[in-house]
């Protein structure tokens, strides 16, 4: 008798394991054709096949209406849990909002919100990274005076004000002065180009640019290119593309932080996992930022591969 | 008089305080009352105005976020709005994400609870009654650009806006009501005090000092600003006068009652029946000798009555009070000192509608005076009525309105006779006109004449009599009276003959003593100087014309000593006692010692003499040397009768003030205190009968006192002579410088 139900609690156990591992996952993201996104989702994607959760990937176009549309469909969908990357951090409210009023667990990757309840918010420490930019710019330039000029990110944007202030604070006191901070609205080729040719015609002494991002960065180089500086004007960049591989090879780019989404999505999944499991976990987790410059990206190279471009061997 | 009770009336700051508070307190309730409506009708118009444009503007805003999808964009848009402003609430339908959410509505809203601001749910209880309970509520629909509806905005007001003002404006109110209350409290009370409660105050309390002098109110009417004051302190100041000038007049009238009751000896009093109040004046108190601040009653003046006259005293007054009588009596009190007092007390009752006595008034006359006059008169009419002496009263014409027992019995007339008649009737023939014009004149001038008067009774028998006569006058010197008192002095007078008669041959026998004494030595010189001239002619036959001569002249010598001893004594017997002339006091003195000098040398007297030799006499010498003369005699006899040596007599005399004093003192032991008073009476000695006849010293007085204008008087003293101490009779003579004669 006793040994019956013994068995009976272990097959329950069993059934309630494996019920466990199909339960569905929604991963909210504002743009699915997004490198970063995309490679973000594979890391998710890739950590879930331990748990064999179900993975349901939404991709919003950068669209608050799709998001949206994207988000009732999510609610009406009975997951387990939602992973999202918003659009932007005041969307995010009304996700956590909507998400809320249907007790689907939240946890936030990149980007953040600028309110409400969540179970996690990982994200990359932009504030470290942009100090190492900061401060392999200062090696570079080897106690060179000068100026510089910062292309960043829209401000409003956590992330945007985390670089820009990790950057500051690694040259305060050097001498190297910041000429100014133009934000990016387009986020174009074009508007890059005439932010960087403005610096190099109004100050001379300019000795480097950095930008915040790194879809940009073609309309940059040939900014200085068309101004003659290539030799006198140096490039640092923050995140990246594949043809950012050759290009810091090159010594285009002096350096960058490179953020690792697949890790990103990874440790998401992973928190997810705890939360569902009832195992306590940070409200906040800060990924560290990968320093790419052409003296380590060999030895990176396998890391930057699968971290940032979530590229299989 | 100062009223007690005005501390019980409130004061000018009692009532303009309170209704100074009472009067901000209403305008400030009013002016919160007008206040609050104008302001909530303003308010409400403004917060319609603002809430709608509010509204407009917010619903563009939204329409924006709506049409992006941008939930959390209006939604921090709404809080933001709620942070600033009175809205309570504000709640957007979204129709655009309610379609997506394929939902009837998507409603995102901010609500005021508590303090915070919380997100609306409509499923809150809480939130719907705050929604419904709101003041003011605007529903706007928000449209896109092609004025499709998208979603519906709610706003909903508060008033607590409102509230706050209206609390605002209650503070404010009683912020600026209470300073101002304090204001105008401060400035009233300012104005009051120097305009109104300073001037009063200096007027009461000059008015409380016992006298303001007119610049005293002139100085006060500097001090009051006020119109109105003013004249009131005119009227005080009228008023003060006179009150003060009706006071003068009531006191001096007062001042003239006293007197006048002080003159008549007359004060008042009230006695008031029923509370035994006995109100006696100031005058009355001094005739009673009563206390002004006792208070006094019936026993009061019962007690002062003569214990003797009490019980007849309460008899009188029953009987008058219960008869209908007023009180008139003369009675006799003794006050407390113990003095007895004569007073006539009239009185009258007072009655009530039963003639049951309720008050006595009346007055109380000191009639002791007249009470003393009148036994005064009475004894005088007694001693008229019983002296020996005869008085006749006249009227100023000299027409007798009144003679006594005792005229009657000298003159022999009988009152009824003589009444009306001159006392012409009772003159003789002696005295000659010029007499009785001296007379009259020494009356009118003197006032009064005395002298010896030889009349004729009603039988015709002249009588002699000492006549004094005086003139009475009124207050006026008018005459209004002659009295003439008399005694008959004819036995006497026939006494006085004899007496002289006796003196003089006592004189001459005293005279006829110092003589022989005188004309021992003289006579027995020429005795023996003629026994000598004898025996020179018996033993030599002859005597020598040399010798003879001598001895003759000395004869002589010796006879022309007597003779003017003699003449001495005839000069003095002979000397015309009536002449006045002006000696020196030591000449006198000097004459009458050598009288006496050879008696008081025979009998070892020693005679000192200590005149001031510039005192002049005016007196007839003879008469005053035969006073002297017998003090000598008489000291002399004493010594010789008294001590067997140490004889010693002593004659002084000096100047002191309009006198001259003469002292004769002996040593002879002084005389008995028994007979001194004797000592000048007439046959009165205490010498042996063969040396004293009792008038010497009898006429000395005569002559000193009544001749002389002068005066003796004796006494017994203490004498020191030669180192021992002896009982003398010491006669002492006072006569006036200028003695009028």
């Amino acid at each position: 008798m006793k040994l019956k139900i013994i068995v009976l609690l272990l097959m329950f156990s069993i059934l309630n394991l494996y019920a466990q591992n199909t339960k569905k996952i929604a991963y909210l993201t504002a743009d699915i054709n997004i490198p970063f996104w995309k490679t973000m989702a594979e890391g998710i994607k890739e950590e879930a096949k331990k748990y064999n959760y179900q993975i349901d990937i939404y991709g919003s176009k950068h669209n608050s209406k799709d998001e949206l549309i994207n988000l009732a469909k999510i609610l009406k969908s009975d997951y387990s849990a939602l992973i999202t990357s918003p659009t932007n951090s005041s969307n995010a409210v009304t996700i956590l909002r909507m998400a809320k009023t249907k007790n689907i667990p939240v946890v936030i990757a990149d980007i953040g919100t600028e309110a409400g309840e969540y179970v996690s918010y990982i994200s990359s420490n932009n504030y470290k990274g942009a100090q190492e930019v900061g401060k392999a710019l200062l090696n570079k330039l080897e106690g060179e005076k000068g100026s510089v000029g910062i292309i960043s990110i829209p401000q409003t944007r956590e992330n945007g004000k985390q670089r820009t202030k990790g950057f500051l604070d690694a040259i305060k006191y050097s001498g190297i002065n910041v000429i100014g901070i133009k934000q990016l609205k387009e986020w174009t080729y074009d508007e890059s180009y005439l932010f960087t040719k403005d610096f190099i015609k109004k100050h001379k002494d300019l000795k480097a640019i950095w930008v915040q991002t790194s879809n940009t960065a073609q309309g940059i180089l040939d900014a200085i290119k068309d101004e003659n500086k290539e030799n006198d004007v140096l490039f640092f960049a923050f995140d990246a593309e594949p043809d950012f591989l050759k290009l810091i090879k090159d010594k285009k780019i002096i350096a960058t932080g490179m953020q690792q989404p697949f890790y990103i999505g990874q440790k998401a999944l992973d928190t997810v996992h705890k939360h569902l499991n009832n195992i306590e976990v940070k409200r906040k987790i800060q990924l560290d930022i990968l320093l790419v410059s052409s003296s380590n990206i060999d030895q990176n190279m396998k890391k930057i591969k699968r971290n940032v471009f979530g590229m299989n061997e | 008089m100062i009223r007690k009770n005005n501390s019980f009336k409130p004061s000018i700051n009692s009532i303009v305080i309170p209704l100074i508070i009472f009067s901000v307190i209403l305008s400030i309730t009013i002016n919160i009352f007008i206040s609050y409506f104008n302001i909530k009708d303003k308010y409400l118009d403004d917060v319609k105005n603002n809430l709608d444009k509010k509204a407009i503007i917010l619903s563009k805003s939204i329409s924006g976020f709506i049409e992006s999808y941008n939930i959390n964009e209006y939604a921090k848009l709404i809080k933001n709005e709620l942070k600033n402003d009175d809205i309570i609430a504000i709640i957007v339908n979204d129709f655009k994400t309610a379609a997506i959410l394929n939902e009837n509505s998507f409603i995102t809203g901010n609500i005021h609870i508590d303090n915070k601001i919380a997100s609306y749910n409509i499923d809150n209880p809480k939130h719907v009654r705050i929604i419904e309970k709101s003041f003011y509520q605007k529903k706007i629909d928000i449209t896109d650009e092609e004025n499709n509806n998208i979603g519906e905005l709610y706003l909903y007001e508060s008033d607590e806006k409102l509230s706050k003002k209206i609390q605002t404006i209650i503070s404010d109110n009683i912020i600026y009501g209470f300073f101002s209350a304090i204001l105008i409290i401060i400035s009233i009370l300012v104005v009051l005090r120097i305009y109104l409660s300073n001037p009063i105050e200096l007027i009461i309390k000059n008015l409380r000092s016992k006298e303001i002098e007119d610049k005293d109110f002139d100085k006060i009417s500097k001090e009051i600003y006020l119109k109105e004051i003013d004249i009131l302190f005119d009227a005080i100041e009228n008023m003060y006068k006179n009150v003060k000038s009706s006071n003068e007049k009531l006191s001096h009238t007062k001042s003239e009652l006293i007197k006048a009751q002080k003159v008549a000896k007359t004060g008042h009093f009230v006695f008031d029946l029923k509370t035994d109040d006995f109100e006696s004046s100031e005058v009355l108190n001094e005739i009673f000798e009563l206390e002004s601040e006792d208070k006094k009653s019936f026993n009061t003046w019962i007690n002062l009555i003569d214990p003797k006259d009490k019980e007849s005293m309460m008899e009188y007054y029953n009987f008058i009070s219960g008869n209908n009588l007023n009180f008139d009596k003369k009675y006799k009190i003794i006050t407390p000192s113990g003095k007895e007092k004569w007073v006539h007390g009239i009185a009258i009752f007072e009655r009530d509608e039963n003639n049951k006595p309720t008050k006595l008034f009346g007055t109380i006359r000191d009639i002791t005076k007249n009470m003393e006059y009148e036994t005064k008169l009475h004894q005088a009419l007694t001693v008229f009525n019983n002296t020996h002496d005869g008085i006749m009263i006249t009227d100023s014409d000299a027409n007798i309105i009144n003679v006594n027992r005792s005229f009657e019995k000298i003159t022999g007339y009988k009152l009824q006779e003589v009444i009306g008649k001159n006392p012409r009737i009772l003159k003789s023939e002696v005295h000659d006109k010029d007499f009785y014009k001296q007379m009259w004149d020494d009356i009118l001038e003197k006032g009064s004449w005395t002298g010896e008067v030889t009349n004729k009774n009603k039988e015709g028998d002249y009588f002699q009599e000492l006549l004094t006569i005086n003139k009475i006058e009124d207050n006026n010197g008018n005459i209004i009276n002659h009295i003439g008192v008399f005694n008959d002095i004819t036995i006497q007078k026939e006494q006085e003959k004899i007496l002289l008669q006796q003196s003089r041959t006592s004189a001459v026998g005293e005279m006829i003593g110092n003589i022989a004494h005188q004309w021992r030595q003289p006579l027995s010189v020429i005795s023996t100087v003629s026994s000598g001239i004898r025996l020179h002619m018996q033993l030599d036959g002859k005597v020598e014309n040399e010798l003879l001569d001598e001895k003759l002249t000395m004869i002589v010598n010796q006879t022309k000593y007597l003779s003017k001893t003699i003449d001495d004594f005839r000069n003095f017997f002979r000397g015309d006692q009536k002449e006045i002339e002006e000696v020196l006091l030591i000449d006198t003195i000097n004459k009458a010692a050598t009288l006496t000098k050879d008696s008081f040398t025979n009998n070892f007297i020693e005679f000192k003499l200590n005149i001031d030799e510039s005192i002049i006499l005016k007196i007839n010498e003879n008469l005053f040397i035969q006073g002297i003369i017998n003090l000598f005699n008489n000291a002399k006899d004493a010594l010789i009768e008294n001590l067997k040596d140490h004889r010693y007599f002593y004659v002084q005399a000096y100047k002191e003030e309009n006198n001259i004093i003469i002292k004769l003192l002996d040593n002879a032991g002084g005389i008995k205190k028994e007979n001194i008073a004797k000592i000048f009476d007439p046959y009165f000695t205490t010498k042996h009968k063969s040396i004293g006849t009792g008038l010497g010293l009898h006429m000395t007085h005569q002559i000193i006192d009544k001749h002389l204008n002068g005066h003796i008087h004796f006494s017994n003293q203490i004498v020191n002579y030669k180192d021992k101490t002896y009982t003398g009779a010491e006669f002492t003579i006072v006569l006036p410088l200028e003695p009028e004669i």
